[in-house]
């Protein structure tokens, strides 16, 4: 590095931000803009403008408009999910923009609404009865805590700092997220010094943890990605990336099965990542696969036994794959900021199918979740259809 | 929006657009992309500003544009591939032709930066922002925006070699006081 450098930098950015004024008549204009996508929204509303949007986009070809009790038109789709948590969400009434201030939405099954909840991180368990919430940012006013809480208490039980070379080992894991029978938590842990790098095994019940080594965790993840439960809960996977020079930072080349205890016991080849906990199916026979470095919204379905392709799923805009909906469909989230021009710039949850359509479209709760997590619809009380997919 | 809040919303803008068309400007190195960032951003901001009047309406809106530009589906749409007549005119004398030569290099290898990457830069060194500020701005880990950075410089150089000037160790990256626009 040499400081001229950064001093050229400097003067470059100094020159373009006072290289113009900002433009005459911005406030208008942003008003005006802001009063037509809202005509627009009042004036196609609901299922036509869902078809307009459709339409406009060219790539769907059938869309169930949300509404109460509204059939779903494709054959052997059913209505069985909702969202459980909208996590990590930022309180625009906070200055700070610390992760330590953001909220999670929690779904009251009782009720059918969204709870607020002060942890930026929070996901439910299978079951329901517990979540797993996070709070703090790593820094000395508010260290990062992990803890489980007990929707029926309200009480939190903090996960203590296991005695590893890290200060704060919570600062240094990945989310976390649920062993699919609920008895386990798993968090990929990559401190910054050391080499104690692997993941890290809570019991639910006990709270003692355990520190499995996987060394792959840092030398065989370029893309820092986190492990993510086989869903029968016997083993875990990962999406094997190497850098490849500056054209290809991230490369990836696998995806790697362990057991427990840090075993390899198989891969698959891939050119994309497993980016979610959800990204295998239910039935651990498919895997949903997003090439993070192609910026792209297509989502590769794999054989989880072989890594052979068995579809691409398109939908056809920028969107963030959220997880399986069933074996058989995609949940995914399609940015209001991609919308043709004149629609309702909204965030929506779409459910495709292995051919990229549209069997069902809800509005999300809030527009920037970080994460948004999907669990059965069964406890829902009766009316919250608009809820289900 | 009834008029009380229209009124005080233009008020805002007038007092606080160019420090946010600043930003915009040095993210984007193209007038009229940063035109069309900041409207984007202040759309968002006319529908949510019932509720972020009383926060920090400036703050809001400029993570929002951090954010904006680094998502990766606006650089789908807007990732400038080439420097085009477009941008905004370099202010060359004849004779300064080496020091214009090296800011117009920069600028080129600049726009050629993955959106995230630039982000690190403008907020680095136009805002003098510590990384643990970038990190919540863009929403990302410290160790990622001190990677994001070094590869962001190491591109420079490889796009650019003519910018490694009189190789010399620099002791500190880190800004010497935060200034916030």
């Amino acid at each position: 590095m040499n400081s001229q450098l950064t001093g050229a930098i400097r003067n470059v950015f100094e020159e373009l931000a006072d290289s113009a004024p900002p433009p005459d008549g911005l406030a208008g204009a942003t008003l005006a803009r802001a009063r037509r996508q809202r005509i627009a929204r009042l004036g196609l509303g609901g299922g036509l403008a869902a078809v307009l949007c459709a339409a406009m986009v060219g790539v769907v070809a059938a869309i169930v408009p949300a509404g109460d009790g509204a059939p779903d038109q494709a054959a052997g789709y059913r209505r069985t999910s909702v969202v459980t948590s909208y996590s990590g969400i930022r309180d625009v009434r906070v200055n700070d923009p610390s992760p330590a201030f953001n909220y999670s939405l929690l779904l009251n099954p009782t009720t059918g609404s969204y709870d607020r909840l002060p942890y930026s991180y929070a996901r439910p368990d299978p079951a329901g009865d517990r979540v797993l919430v996070r709070r703090g940012d790593n820094s000395a006013a508010h260290p990062s805590q992990v803890g489980i809480l007990n929707r029926a208490s309200g009480d939190v039980r903090w996960i203590p700092d296991p005695d590893l070379e890290a200060a704060n080992v919570w600062g240094y894991t990945d989310m976390g997220s649920w062993s699919p029978d609920g008895r386990q938590l798993l968090f990929t842990y990559r401190p910054r010094f050391g080499d104690q790098n692997g993941f890290l095994l809570v019991d639910a019940a006990t709270l003692r943890t355990r520190l499995v080594a996987l060394p792959d965790v840092a030398t065989d993840n370029a893309q820092g990605l986190g492990l993510i439960w086989k869903p029968d809960g016997t083993g875990l996977a990962m999406t094997v990336s190497h850098s490849a020079g500056e054209a290809v930072p991230d490369q990836v080349t696998e995806i790697r099965f362990y057991d427990l205890n840090g075993r390899r016991v198989g891969s698959v080849p891939a050119s994309a990542s497993l980016v979610d906990a959800t990204g295998i199916s239910p039935d651990g026979s498919r895997l949903a696969l997003v090439d993070r470095s192609r910026r792209a919204s297509v989502v590769t379905i794999a054989d989880a036994a072989t890594g052979a392709l068995q579809a691409t799923v398109d939908p056809g805009r920028p969107a963030q794959l959220i997880g399986w909906v069933g074996d058989d469909h995609l949940l995914v989230r399609v940015y209001g900021d991609s919308a043709p021009e004149g629609a309702e710039q909204r965030d929506l949850l779409q459910v495709l199918d292995l051919t990229g359509q549209v069997v069902r479209e809800i509005v999300p709760v809030d527009d920037e979740p970080q994460q948004t997590f999907i669990g059965s619809a069964d406890p829902l009380p009766p009316g919250k259809d608009d809820l289900t997919f | 929006m009834n008029a009380d809040l229209e009124r005080e919303f233009r008020e805002f803008i007038e007092a606080r657009s160019h420090t946010l068309f600043r930003t915009a400007l040095a993210l984007t190195g193209h007038r009229q992309q940063a035109e069309d960032l900041l409207q984007t951003v202040l759309v968002r901001g006319v529908r949510h500003w019932a509720r972020i009047r009383t926060g920090a309406p400036e703050a809001y809106l400029r993570t929002a544009l951090y954010r904006e530009h680094t998502s990766w589906w606006r650089r789908i749409r807007r990732r400038p591939a080439e420097v085009s007549a477009e941008r905004l005119p370099e202010p060359a004398t004849a004779d300064d032709t080496a020091r214009v030569d090296l800011r117009l290099a920069l600028r080129q290898a600049l726009a050629q930066l993955p959106a995230k990457r630039r982000a690190v830069l403008v907020l680095r060194y136009l805002e003098d922002r510590p990384d643990s500020e970038i990190a919540k701005i863009l929403g990302c880990s410290e160790s990622t925006v001190r990677s994001q950075a070094a590869r962001a410089l190491t591109r420079l150089r490889e796009l650019s070699p003519e910018l490694n000037l009189q190789p010399k160790e620099e002791p500190n990256l880190q800004p010497k006081e935060v200034v916030k626009r």
